[in-house]
C-alpha cells in the first residue's frame, strides 16, 4: 500500500523572496513524485491561488486553498477555508490588514483573525514547545474547537525529535490534532541557489557574508504518515472551481 | 657626464596583481585586463602581453573586450596601490645606486653615474636588472643614456630589452623616435602629428620661437631635457629610517652576563630613540658582529608595539643561549626593523575602573619561545559547515565581533580529516544502529539527528547540491560521538552515502 500525503505548507514565489518555485513547477513537481494534493499557503497573500488553481487542472494535483498569516505578535497560523463564504471571509480578513499596513505589509491581530474565523481550519506553526506556544494552542483551541490544529514540520537540526515529540505531547495535552508539513519553499534541490539568493536579498546582506544567518530546513515534499493529515485535508475547500464559477457568475451580474 | 637609467615596466599593473595573488593568479598565458572607471565608462586601463596579443588595447571600452575575447579574465584596477608598490619597487633598486626614483606611473629611473662599475659593467648592470625583475614575474625594459629624457625615450622606443647609449651619443639616437617618447601630454603629441612633426628630429630640425608659442614652455624643455640642454634632477626615493643603536668593544666579549649587560644598555638607548619618534618596536634585530668577521643575530617580535626597556630587554636575553660567541664579540648593533607608532596613554585610575589585562607581554614571550606561527587563537567564522566555521588568527589579533554559536552544541573536538567509519544504518533518515571506529565497534545506544548541513555552493561549484546529515550517537559506554553521512539517504547526486566520524564530544 503506498501512503497518501498531501502537503499543507508550500510557498510559492508570490511570498515576495521567500519562494523561489513557481505553482506550475511546484505542481508538476508534485504529480511527478505522486503527492495528491497541494496547499499554497503564500504570506499573508492569496495572490497565487489562481495560477495554482490553473496548474491544479492542469496535473490534476488537487489544490487545496490556503494562506500563511504572520501576526503581529509574532504567530504564524496557516488557514484553509472550508467553503465560499469563509474564503470571501479570509479576503476581507487580508483586507484589512493590508489597508491597515499600507503597501507591501499586512497588520492582523488575534482579534482580526477571530472575528473572520468562521469556516476557516487553522494550523498553529510553533516554534519549540514552550509556553509561548502552550499559551498560542490553547487560545487556538477555544476559539476555533475541533478545526484547529498544530503543525509538525521536521527541520533538520539538533534536538529536532525530541522538539517535535514535546510539541506532539503539547498538542495531546490540549487536545488539538496534528498535521504534518514540509515548509516547502521550491519544488528541487538545485533551486536552492535561487532560494539562498532572494533570503540574502530579504535581509540585505552579500551571500558571502550570509553564513547562517538564513535557517533553511527546506525540502522537497516527501513521504509522511497521518492519519490527522487526511482527515483536516478532507475537510478544506478543494480547488478554486467552486469559487471561480461563482466569481465568473458575479461579474456577469455587475455588468 | 651623468649616466642614466630608465627602467619601464610595460605591464606593470597586471604583473604587481600576479604576483600579489601568488597562487591564485591565473595563467600567464590567458588574456588578463585591469578595468577602471573614466568618467561614466568602464575602460581598460591595463592588460597583459596574451591579451595585447589577442588585439585588445589600452583605452578600449571594458564591454568590447569581453565581447572580443571569450576567457577574459578582468580585475579592478588599483592605480594608488600600484603607485606605492612601484615606491617600493624604488627602495629595493637602491641596491644599484643610491640615487633612485619611481617614474609613475611605469617605470623607475636609476642614476647609474659612477655606480655601474660595482655591478660588473653597464651592460651587466642592466642585463642583471632584467633579469632579477624577470625571476619575479616582472617585464623590464631598460635603457641607460646620458639624461633621463634620453633614457626614458629609448627604454619604451628602443630597448629590446635592454639598450646601453655611450656617452655623448643619446642626443643622436633619440633623433629618430616618434615624438610620443618625449613625455609630452596626449594633446601635445596630437596637435604636433597634426603640424606633420612625427620624429624628434623633425622636432629638432623646426624654429623653436613659434612652437613656444604656440604650445607653451612645457615642449622646449622637455626637448632641453632629453638632449642634455638643461639638467634634470632626480629626487631619490628614502628608505624608511630604521632606528638602530650599536656598541663597539675595544676588548672583544663572550660570556652571556656580559652580553646581557649591554643588550640592557642597547635597549635603554633604542627606545630612548623610539620615543623622541614617537614609535614603538614590533621587530628587533641584534646582529652580533665576531671577531673572525662573522655575524650572528637574532630576532624578536612583539605582538603591539613596545618601547618599555624591561620587556625588551628580556625578550632578547631568552635568546642569548642562541648566539655562539666564538671567540669572541666586537660589535652588537639592535635595530627595530619593524616600528610603528606608539601612542602614550592614560592609564585608568583604579578608582573608577579595573585596568584591562594587558596580555601582549605574555604573547611576545610565549610566541618568541615556540615560533610565531604556533601560537594563534581561534576565531568563529558565520559558516554552516563546520570545518569552515572556525579561522586561526594571530594571537594578539582584535575580536571581530562574531560570537561563537550557543544555539546547538557542537564538539569540543573536530577531526580534521573526517574519518571513514563503517555503519549498520536505515536509510533515509535513521542514524546508525553500530559504527565501527578505528577497528573498534561500538552499539549505538540513543541519537540524535539528522541536522541536515548544506554545500556552500556560492564558494565552490562541486557543492551545489552536495548535503551531509549529522547524527549525535552515544556508544554503550556513554561516549558520544558526531558522525555524518554524506549525502540526503535518497538522492545519489547529493553525496556518497558514506559515513564518517566527525568528532568527538567531551
Amino acid at each position: 500500500m503506498t501512503s497518501r500525503y498531501a502537503e499543507l505548507q508550500v510557498t510559492s514565489h508570490f511570498s515576495f523572496l521567500r519562494g523561489a518555485s513557481s505553482c506550475e513547477e511546484l505542481f508538476a513537481h508534485a504529480a511527478l513524485i505522486g503527492i495528491e494534493a497541494l496547499a499554497i499557503a503564500d504570506r499573508n497573500s492569496l495572490a497565487g491561488i489562481v495560477r495554482a488553481h490553473e496548474a491544479a487542472k492542469v496535473t490534476g494535483v488537487r489544490l487545496i486553498v490556503g494562506c500563511r498569516l504572520d501576526l503581529v505578535d509574532g504567530v504564524s497560523v496557516l488557514v484553509y477555508p472550508t467553503d465560499r463564504p469563509a474564503y470571501s471571509r479570509l479576503c476581507r480578513l487580508l483586507s484589512v490588514g493590508k489597508k491597515r499596513g499600507g503597501k507591501a505589509k499586512c497588520i492582523l491581530n488575534w482579534e482580526d483573525l477571530i472575528d473572520w474565523s468562521d469556516g476557516l481550519i487553522a494550523v498553529l506553526v510553533p516554534d519549540t514547545a514552550d509556553d509561548a506556544c502552550a499559551l498560542r494552542l490553547r487560545r487556538l483551541r477555544d476559539n476555533f474547537g475541533d478545526r484547529a490544529y498544530m503543525a509538525l514540520t521536521l527541520r533538520r537540526r539538533p534536538n529536532d525529535q525530541m522538539r517535535i515529540h514535546e510539541l506532539n505531547n503539547l498538542a495531546q495535552r490540549f487536545r488539538v490534532g496534528t498535521v504534518v508539513t514540509n515548509d516547502v519553499l521550491f519544488h528541487e534541490p538545485a533551486r536552492r541557489i535561487l532560494q539562498d539568493v532572494v533570503t540574502c536579498i530579504r535581509h540585505n546582506i552579500t551571500i558571502d557574508e550570509a553564513g547562517t544567518v538564513y535557517g533553511a530546513f527546506v525540502e522537497g515534499p516527501q513521504q509522511e504518515d497521518g492519519d490527522c493529515l487526511i482527515d483536516a485535508q478532507r475537510r478544506c475547500l478543494m480547488g478554486l472551481s467552486l469559487v471561480a464559477w461563482d466569481l465568473r457568475g458575479f461579474r456577469k451580474r455587475r455588468h | 657626464m651623468s649616466r642614466v637609467v630608465s627602467l619601464y615596466l610595460p605591464t606593470w599593473p597586471t604583473d604587481r596583481l600576479r604576483r600579489k595573488m601568488a597562487a591564485f593568479a591565473p595563467d600567464p598565458a590567458m588574456p588578463l585586463v585591469l578595468v577602471g572607471q573614466t568618467g561614466q565608462r568602464r575602460e581598460v586601463v591595463a592588460a597583459n602581453a596574451a591579451a595585447l596579443k589577442l588585439g585588445l588595447r589600452i583605452g578600449m571600452p571594458a564591454t568590447r573586450a569581453q565581447a572580443l575575447v571569450k576567457e577574459l579574465v578582468i580585475h579592478q584596477a588599483d592605480p594608488v596601490a600600484d603607485a606605492e608598490a612601484l615606491e617600493r619597487l624604488a627602495v629595493w633598486a637602491l641596491r644599484y645606486s643610491p640615487i633612485v626614483t619611481a617614474d609613475d606611473p611605469d617605470g623607475l629611473v636609476i642614476d647609474a653615474t659612477g655606480a655601474s662599475h660595482l655591478h660588473g659593467g653597464e651592460d651587466a648592470m642592466l642585463a642583471d636588472v632584467i633579469s632579477r625583475l624577470e625571476a619575479v614575474g616582472i617585464t623590464a625594459r631598460a635603457a641607460m643614456a646620458d639624461t633621463q629624457g634620453a633614457a626614458h625615450a629609448l627604454a619604451r622606443f628602443a630597448a629590446r630589452p635592454a639598450l646601453v647609449v655611450p656617452a655623448h651619443e643619446s642626443g643622436e639616437r633619440i633623433r629618430p623616435l616618434p615624438i610620443a617618447a618625449l613625455r609630452l601630454s596626449a594633446d601635445t603629441v596630437d596637435d604636433l602629428r597634426k603640424l606633420g612633426l612625427d620624429r624628434i628630429a623633425d622636432l629638432l630640425a623646426t624654429p623653436r620661437a613659434p612652437l613656444t608659442l604656440r604650445f607653451g614652455p612645457e615642449l622646449g624643455r622637455r626637448l632641453d631635457q632629453a638632449t642634455g640642454q638643461t639638467g634634470e634632477p632626480i629626487e631619490p626615493v628614502r628608505t624608511p629610517d630604521i632606528v638602530e643603536a650599536q656598541q663597539l668593544f675595544a676588548e672583544p666579549i663572550g660570556a652571556p652576563e656580559t652580553i646581557a649587560r649591554y643588550i640592557a644598555k642597547l635597549t635603554a638607548k633604542l627606545c630612548q630613540e623610539l620615543e623622541g619618534r614617537g614609535l614603538g618596536a614590533r621587530r628587533l634585530d641584534l646582529l652580533f658582529g665576531l671577531v673572525d668577521n662573522r655575524v650572528q643575530a637574532i630576532r624578536v617580535g612583539t605582538a603591539q608595539p613596545v618601547r618599555d626597556v624591561k620587556q625588551l630587554t628580556r625578550l632578547l636575553c631568552d635568546k642569548i643561549q642562541k648566539v655562539d660567541p666564538g671567540f669572541g664579540i666586537e660589535m652588537m648593533r639592535l635595530a627595530a626593523t619593524a616600528a610603528e607608532p606608539f601612542a602614550t596613554r592614560q592609564t585608568i585610575s583604579s578608582l573608577v575602573d579595573e585596568p584591562e589585562a594587558d596580555v601582549s607581554g605574555l604573547i611576545d614571550i610565549l610566541s618568541n619561545r615556540v615560533g610565531e606561527t604556533r601560537l594563534y587563537r581561534f576565531a568563529p567564522v558565520a559558516s554552516d559547515v563546520p570545518e569552515r566555521s572556525v579561522q586561526r588568527v594571530a594571537a594578539a589579533a582584535t575580536a571581530t565581533g562574531d560570537g561563537w554559536p550557543t544555539h546547538w552544541p557542537r564538539p569540543a573536538r573536530l577531526l580534521a580529516p573526517p574519518e571513514a567509519i563503517q555503519t549498520v544504518a536505515l536509510l533515509p533518515d535513521h542514524p546508525p544502529v553500530s559504527f565501527t571506529w578505528r577497528g573498534s565497534r561500538r552499539r549505538v545506544r540513543r541519537a540524535d539527528g539528522p541536522e541536515r548541513v548544506f554545500g556552500e555552493w556560492w564558494k565552490r561549484d562541486a557543492e551545489l547540491i552536495a548535503v551531509r546529515d549529522y547524527f549525535q550517537v552515544e556508544d554503550d559506554a556513554g561516549e558520544r560521538f558526531w558522525i555524518f553521512r554524506a549525502g540526503d539517504g535518497e538522492d545519489a547526486g547529493t553525496g556518497s552515502h558514506k559515513w564518517f566520524l566527525h568528532g568527538i564530544f567531551g
